[in-house]
């Protein structure tokens, strides 16, 4: 059976005979505990209530001086309040510090659990954060100085920070005096040839200096050389090495299929090794092809290069150097296309992560900003709590304890909390780390980094100490100018700048809400995006070809009709189609286009993207064609000027019923970079396709029959099951058709269409969460503030109740009280939210910045939260009994 | 009412003699005093459970610790065999004491003790 009136009184015995330097044994401790208990009891049977009783109790104890000297106490060794002690002492009141107030803690669970969840969310998201910028952006890469290495970049083609540079570039940035080195790599997909079975693996092609220009460190056979002949020589991934060759060091020297060239395996990785070049995700590379650097001069932008300063250069003497290097020889090519070319030398890390840092940066400012609220709110239940205590406090101070003792205990329970919420914290930290490393659509470098080690924990651990030290700031304010009070006088505090504390809060959690709403009704809007086509059951596949395919375009058509009619035969597959650029792939083939009627006089000019498609592409897609018909296999065949244009592009310039047996004029780039311009009859129309991704506005789309030299091609089937993984059997297929052709990029559309949305729901996710924070905190602010108000104020109620005022009247004037704070908020946050949501507008998908249903749902959220932490204090107003609270004074 | 000197000086025996009645816990202790005296003695923990303490060391009473309900511990303090051979000669030295008091504050109306 719970005893009601259990109090401990051990702590209070050994806290007024530590006030006076002297300690006490445990069975001493025990039984004045027992004695007051008694005086405490037989008090309350008379009929007195809990503070009054622990008042009498307290009398009877006397004088703690008295105690001490007749018990012949020993001196108490000194402790935390006296600096000269030593550490080990020092320590061990600090641990004994925390041992009460966890037992302290631990009586009042409730606020406690509240307490350390909160602490536990906003240290834990500010930690998660750090992770990510502790292994994208401070940790430095595993390169031997990549503080020195440096990417060239070039503001040219209508692009900034293009990371490439041309042949010409690369023969007279050699003797660049800035630079300590110059190399060329280009990253792709090659397929490599092994004792008769073949994969696509990922590939770079590199000068044969690049591996040392890194430092990579070979562990099997020799790196790169600079005089590398044929038959070519390759380095190979650690990974790759065990993967394909079983990790048989008889793999160096010997001799494979890369691409449809021989090639000699020179050397082996090692393990682990890495190189990041790309501002985004990238795969590791498992084949380093040794490439010569260009002999001869070119203007094409092709290449990527990689450098390494000089000893003493900065990378801006070398873009300094580069630019006036490339005015000078810029008459030695003619016209060139970078005339108007800047050129850049900037660090590789800064490359890598440009587009991230400071999105990354406020993330932090954000987390710590949710941990600054967090915190705050904590100091403020704590200081409530400590109200209840603040005899106690008093009575310790009197007693002669050191003011920086009181202070201590208040900020030892602080750290109790923030530790507990700590320790949790970097639990739900490694849990939002391994979630964030999943979620393909963060396009950051070194995501694969990612994770909660040494600097993580020492950051969270010093998160938590600061969490701990200013939740229980405040508390020890108070409970010091309690301690200064005499008699039991209430503490004043700052009622201002509290009540603005618990208003922000609120205009915050509403501004964070609104977002998240925003966010999504986007995600919702774009999932219910037309996309022109039905993904379900759709699948998109591509395969390798070995070069000499590409050499004669009419085996190559053949090679993909055959593909297709192979792969149409699969049991499950209803149909397969064939285009240069499939929806959703993020990019667009550009073509300008004239429409006319003969003469090409008034429409003008309207860029657009092309395709080339096979026959049954549209079928394919379940997209039905609105007027007109498919190509047929003649149109490929005899190269006919045929062309299906999209429901738009025909609207605008004909009208949907007039389009068939319209012409349009197509000028688009051909292999060999010219131009040409074709006039084309409409054959057909069908509804605009998803082309980029599901946001931007959509351009007019044109499709052409699938030509012999049309050079990317892609394959989309459409299965009967949508579940059905027809790698395998594609496979088979493919090794049937033709050695050398692999299987490559097969992927379900389903996950293309949600990928689509990737980005948004990642962002959905961390405003959600920041909101959600934010809604719980501000929640307990609002409740902190109104217990703190109603404790203060308990005699003003008691009289108010003694004057007959009616309780239900006190509860509602607390209540009201509340509701004022909360509309101050909402009218705030609202302001906020509008002005912020119009600034991110590009971010939303039709959704309005001012949009009312968001508000409005926001808002009596946050005014069910408001009531909800009225609840409370509300009802212990209006249970305050006059008699008492008079008394307490 | 009466100066703590004076109050000390006399607890031990006050402890001792209520203990020769029956076995009691501290808090008792001190309303029982307080009671009988009237209201006139009443001694803080301070002062009271020092003595128990001290007494209990020269084994003059023994204390042991009762549990009562499962929840509250109390002591329990019993005289022992020395401790009632100390009271006897405590009450002796305190009623010689009080009686050469009385002789020297009231000389003229006390009759010497006769046989």
């Amino acid at each position: 059976m719970p005893d009601e009136n259990k109090r401990d009184w051990r702590p209070l015995v050994r806290g007024g005979l530590a006030a006076v330097g002297r300690e006490a044994s445990v069975g001493q401790i025990e039984e004045l505990h027992a004695l007051l208990d008694d005086a405490y009891r037989a008090a309350l049977d008379e009929g007195c209530s809990r503070a009054e009783a622990e008042r009498r109790a307290f009398r009877t104890l006397g004088s703690w001086e008295e105690l001490a000297r007749e018990l012949g106490l020993p001196v108490r060794p000194p402790q935390t309040a006296r600096g000269e002690s030593s550490p080990v002492a020092w320590l061990g009141g600090l641990l004994h510090e925390l041992r009460l107030a966890a037992r302290g803690l631990g009586r009042q669970r409730g606020l406690s659990v509240v307490s350390v969840l909160v602490l536990a969310l906003g240290i834990g998201v500010t930690t998660a954060v750090f992770s990510v910028i502790h292994a994208i952006l401070l940790a430095p890469l595993p390169l031997t100085h990549s503080e020195r290495l440096g990417i060239v970049r070039i503001d040219a083609l209508g692009q900034e920070g293009l990371p490439r540079i041309s042949s010409s570039n690369a023969i007279d940035f050699a003797g660049a005096r800035t630079l300590g080195g110059l190399e060329m790599f280009n990253p792709g997909k090659e397929s490599l040839e092994l004792s008769g079975s073949m994969t696509l693996e990922n590939a770079i092609w590199v000068s044969p200096g690049l591996p040392d220009l890194l430092g990579a460190e070979v562990v099997l056979g020799r790196s790169l050389e600079p005089s590398e002949g044929e038959p070519r020589s390759v380095l190979i991934s650690h990974e790759l090495f065990e993967r394909r060759f079983q990790g048989d060091p008889g793999a160096v020297g010997s001799t494979v299929t890369v691409g449809d060239r021989p090639a000699m395996v020179v050397g082996v990785l090692a393990p682990g090794f890495r190189f990041y070049y790309e501002q985004g995700r990238s795969e590791p590379r498992d084949v380093w092809i040794a490439t010569p650097k260009p002999a001869d001069r070119g203007t094409v932008f092709a290449h990527r290069a990689l450098v390494r300063l000089a000893p003493g250069a900065t990378f801006e003497e070398a873009s300094l150097e580069l630019d006036a290097i490339a005015a000078r020889t810029r008459e030695l090519d003619g016209a060139r296309p970078d005339e108007a070319a800047a050129y850049e030398v900037v660090s590789l890390i800064d490359h890598l992560v440009e587009p991230y840092r400071r999105s990354l940066l406020a993330l932090l400012v954000a987390g710590a900003c949710v941990l600054a609220l967090v915190c705050a709110n904590v100091a403020g239940l704590l200081v409530v709590r400590s109200l209840s205590r603040r005899g106690e406090w008093a009575l310790r101070s009197a007693l002669g304890a050191r003011r920086a003792r009181i202070v201590w205990a208040a900020i030892a329970e602080g750290l109790v909390l923030s530790l507990a919420g700590g320790a949790l914290a970097v639990a739900i930290a490694v849990a939002a780390v391994s979630v964030l490393r999943r979620f393909e659509a963060i396009a950051l470098p070194r995501l694969d980094t990612v994770e909660v080690d040494g600097p993580v924990l020492l950051f969270a651990l010093a998160a938590t100490t600061l969490a701990g030290l200013l939740a229980g700031l405040l508390p020890a304010v108070t409970s010091m100018r309690a301690s200064l009070a005499v008699g039991h006088r209430t503490v004043g505090t700052g009622r201002g700048p509290a009540r603005w504390l618990v208003i922000a809060q609120i205009a915050i959690a509403l501004t964070l809400l609104a977002g998240a709403g925003a966010l999504l009704r986007t995600v919702v809007n774009l999932q219910r995006v037309d996309l022109g086509f039905d993904p379900r059951g759709l699948v998109a596949f591509d395969f390798s070809t070995p070069r000499e395919f590409f050499a004669d375009h009419e085996a190559r058509l053949r090679l993909v009709r055959s593909v297709a009619e192979s792969v149409g035969e699969l049991p499950g597959v209803r149909s397969v189609g064939v285009t240069n650029r499939l929806p959703l792939e993020g990019g667009l083939n550009l073509a300008s286009w004239s429409w006319d009627d003969e003469s090409e006089r008034s429409f003008g000019e309207l860029t657009g993207s092309f395709h080339r498609v096979l026959p049954r592409y549209f079928e394919t897609l379940g997209t039905a064609l609105l007027a007109g018909r498919d190509f047929s296999p003649a149109d490929t065949e005899h190269r006919q000027h045929v062309v299906i244009v999209s429901d738009s592009l025909a609207g605008r310039a004909w009208g949907l019923d007039e389009a068939v047996g319209q012409h349009i004029l197509i000028e688009f780039a051909t292999g060999d970079g010219g131009t040409e311009r074709r006039r084309a009859e409409v054959i057909g129309v069908v509804p605009d396709i998803r082309e980029v991704d599901l946001h931007s506005d959509q351009l007019p789309q044109a499709y052409l029959p699938y030509w012999p030299e049309s050079v990317a091609l892609d394959f989309v089937m459409h299965l009967v099951t949508p579940d059905v993984d027809l790698r395998e059997a594609i496979s088979a297929r493919l090794a049937a058709l033709g050695s050398g052709l692999v299987l490559d990029d097969y992927e379900p559309f389903a996950a293309r269409v949600r990928g689509a949305t990737a980005e948004r729901r990642v962002a959905l996710a961390l405003v959600g969460l920041f909101a959600t924070i934010a809604l719980v905190v501000a929640g307990l602010g609002l409740y902190g503030a109104l217990a703190y108000r109603v404790r203060q104020q308990r005699s003003e109620i008691g009289l108010r109740i003694a004057l007959g005022a009616s309780r239900s009247s006190v509860a509602r004037r607390v209540v009201g009280q509340a509701l004022a704070m909360v509309a101050v908020g909402l009218l705030l946050g609202t302001v906020a939210a509008v002005i912020l949501l119009r600034v991110y507008r590009s971010h939303l998908f039709e959704v309005e910045p001012a949009d009312p249903t968001i508000y409005a749902l926001v808002i009596a959220l946050l005014l069910a939260v408001g009531f909800g932490a009225a609840a409370l204090p509300a009802s212990r107003a209006s249970s305050v009994e006059p008699t008492e609270a008079l008394r307490d004074e | 009412m009466f100066s703590p000197e004076l109050k000390k000086g006399s607890i031990d025996l006050l402890v001792l003699s209520l203990l020769e009645e029956r076995e009691s816990h501290g808090y008792e202790l001190g309303k029982a005093i307080e009671a009988r005296s009237g209201g006139r003695l009443v001694f803080r923990i301070s002062s009271l459970y020092p003595v128990l303490s001290r007494l209990e060391e020269r084994r003059w009473i023994r204390g042991r610790w009762v549990e009562k309900a499962g929840t509250r511990r109390r002591r329990y303090y019993q005289l022992t065999a020395s401790g009632g051979r100390a009271l006897q000669r405590e009450r002796a030295t305190w009623q010689a004491y009080v009686a050469a008091v009385d002789e020297v504050l009231e000389p003229a109306v006390t009759e010497p003790a006769g046989a």
